[in-house]
């Protein structure tokens, strides 16, 4: 962006010299900018520029314009890629596996994120994670500590029959003591039934 | 009819002398415990002799008795104040006996001067045979004075009952701290007063178990990352850290004899039951099975333990015996059967089912005969029961709107709601006997 604003300040400052190269009044209505409107930098730039515009050839705006519609291009392309990167990171952490109650099995949805997870890992071989197990307020809290952990083992376990190194995905469980739902209905109890992936920092 | 006086066992602060009176009549008033009906047995309970000159704390040594003995469903409490009427010595039986009660409780009350020490004298007596049941001296200090209430209290369910009432007793429980996934372990009261933090780390901690003799606590703690057992000693505050697995270790059970800690322990990914010699420092492996095996409760005996196990495919009661031997399945109704206490006195398991309703429920169950019964009909979450020291009462917690309470519970089902410690919820509770002060 920066880069950018100063290569329109330097075609700016190329434009006023080329104007005031010509030693006579432009065709325009535009009172004529001071000398040292070119020195004085981005603040008066837009005005000079619009001031500036008959001047350049045909072919030289062209080609300007080309320039900069490239870097703009360019530019968005690296934020469209960031943004890819940080939403897939994003997903991968707030994207839960999810289970039936009293239950470790994975089903397809749950196989389906898991392959998400996995490609994660490997575009970033150097990310290690803390797979985490929970459960829903139902049932009794030591048996609970042992299906969370249950919950996080299967999930690691799947990951590393897609390939990933196991000593990339430690385990731990906190059955039902941290809700992600607050609620006491199916919905909620379903949403917290899940596990919830920690990257390690 | 006999008189026994006799010295008893003293409060920290407080010296107290009994008296005992044995009816020789047939007609004494009994309470079998097991067998309760819709009877609730009056019992007056008016001011203090004395209490005027201090009558707040009167009042609060009778309103600790009150409530005692009212969350056992067996007593109704008179207070015949406003009748002008003060005490037993300014009021003949057969008046007592007109106000319906069969029982009054009397007392009198001295503090002195400076208000730190107090003498309470308390005494029970049978209204229809017009005669004296049992009486206490107490003298301690102002502090002590909820114990002194507590401690008649017992008494009195002692002498209608024959059962050792569960009132000067403490709870071991851990306490969510608000906005925060930390909880920190505390005892108290078991009505919730006189709150004594035992551990506070910051971190998550868990399943809190106290040694008979109230000297360890054991706790799952997730302060150093992973959730690993720790033994605090609390005479010396001497702690260390009995686990190392990466995976879950969580504290079952002592032994009645306090040398063995039952608990559950996952290795190598597999969790199974195991218990650890206090003496020789040593853990043995009690299961070996690839479900999950948690919650090991000790037999009075020292020798049996009861366990939750889904190697059967649903978390269901099982028998095994500190040698090791096959465990045997308890509970064959309902798909969800866990967190197993076993009576400190007889073959009775409490334990939390899941029956055809998907609710759960407190039940009993008895290890020869399997007999089950259901004690909880609320639809509602339950957690956690904990029998009092003499196995006659139950302890558990239940899920009201957003909160969890703290119930007491008959074994026939009655219960009763315990008040919550400046509001905080007791989690995970451990019914103990009174910690003896340290010397």
């Amino acid at each position: 962006m920066v880069f950018q604003l100063l290569r329109i300040t330097v075609i700016v400052f190329l434009s006023t010299i080329l104007l005031a190269g010509c030693g006579r009044q432009a065709g325009s209505v535009a009172p004529e900018p001071p000398a040292d409107m070119a020195t004085t930098g981005e603040a008066e730039a837009g005005m000079a520029g619009e001031m500036g515009e008959g001047m350049l050839s045909e072919d030289d705006m062209l080609a300007e314009r080309a320039m900069v519609a490239e870097e703009q291009a360019r530019q968005a392309e690296a934020l469209r890629q960031a943004e890819m990167t940080a939403m897939a990171k994003a997903a991968f952490v707030n994207e839960d596996v999810h289970f039936a109650f009293d239950s470790s099995f994975l089903d397809a949805e749950a196989e389906r994120i898991l392959a998400q997870k996995a490609a994660w890992l490997q575009d970033n071989a150097d990310a290690s994670v803390q797979i985490e197990g929970h459960c829903d307020e139902r049932g009794t809290s030591a048996y609970n500590l042992a299906l969370g952990e249950r919950r996080a083992n299967a999930v690691q376990q799947y990951l590393t029959v897609l390939g990933i190194g196991a000593d990339r995905l430690s385990t731990i469980s906190y059955g039902e003591e941290q809700p992600l739902d607050p609620g006491h209905d199916e919905a909620a109890w379903s949403r917290n039934r899940r596990a919830h992936f920690v990257i390690n920092q | 009819m006999r008189i026994a006086f006799r010295k008893c066992s003293i409060l920290a602060l407080a010296l107290s002398l009994c008296w005992v009176v044995y009816p020789s009549s047939q007609e004494r008033i009994r309470i079998d415990i097991n067998q309760v009906g819709d009877y609730l047995l009056p019992i007056a309970l008016p001011e203090l002799k004395g209490e005027t000159a201090d009558p707040a704390l009167g009042q609060q040594i009778r309103a600790v008795m009150q409530r005692d003995l009212e969350r056992t469903g067996l007593f109704r409490i008179l207070e015949p104040n406003g009748t002008g009427i003060q005490t037993i010595q300014t009021l003949p039986y057969g008046d007592w006996s007109r106000l319906g009660a069969a029982g009054v409780i009397a007392g009198q009350l001295e503090v002195s001067q400076g208000r730190a020490a107090v003498t309470l004298q308390l005494t029970l007596h049978d209204v229809a045979q017009q005669l004296m049941l049992f009486g206490k001296v107490y003298q301690g200090s102002r502090e002590t004075h909820r114990r002194m209430a507590h401690r008649f209290s017992d008494h009195v369910l002692q002498v209608f009952t024959g059962e050792q009432g569960p009132f000067d007793t403490q709870v071991i429980c851990r306490r969510p701290i608000p906005d925060s996934n930390a909880t920190e372990i505390v005892r108290m009261d078991y009505d919730g007063h006189g709150v004594q933090r035992l551990v506070a780390n910051g971190a998550l901690n868990m399943a809190p178990v106290l040694s008979p003799d109230g000297a360890v606590l054991a706790y799952t703690s997730y302060r150093d990352g992973a959730p690993d057992v720790y033994l605090l000693n609390l005479r010396d505050g001497q702690e260390e850290r009995l686990t190392n697995a990466p995976g879950l270790a969580l504290a079952g059970s002592w032994s009645p004899d306090g040398r063995y800690l039952a608990l559950s322990q996952t290795v190598n990914g597999n969790n199974d039951i195991f218990i650890y010699d206090t003496r020789r420092r040593r853990f043995k492996r009690l299961t070996n099975d690839l479900g999950i095996d948690v919650s090991p409760s000790f037999a009075p005996d020292g020798h049996r333990l009861v366990f939750t196990s889904d190697r059967g495919g649903s978390p269901q009661l099982y028998l095994t015996n500190v040698k090791g031997g096959k465990p045997a399945r308890l509970t064959f109704e309902g798909t969800y059967n866990t967190a197993p206490a076993w009576s400190p006195r007889d073959d009775t398991i409490a334990f939390i089912g899941r029956d055809e309703d998907r609710t759960m429920a407190i039940y009993t169950i008895h290890a020869e005969s399997r007999q089950r019964q259901r004690l909880s009909f609320r639809s509602r979450q339950y957690e956690a029961p904990t029998w009092d020291p003499n196995g006659r009462f139950l302890m558990h917690t239940s899920r009201v709107g957003d909160a969890w309470q703290r119930y007491m519970v008959r074994q026939d089902g009655h219960d009763k709601m315990l008040p919550a410690a400046n509001g905080l919820a007791c989690l995970s509770p451990q019914w103990v006997a009174r910690a003896k002060p340290s010397s």
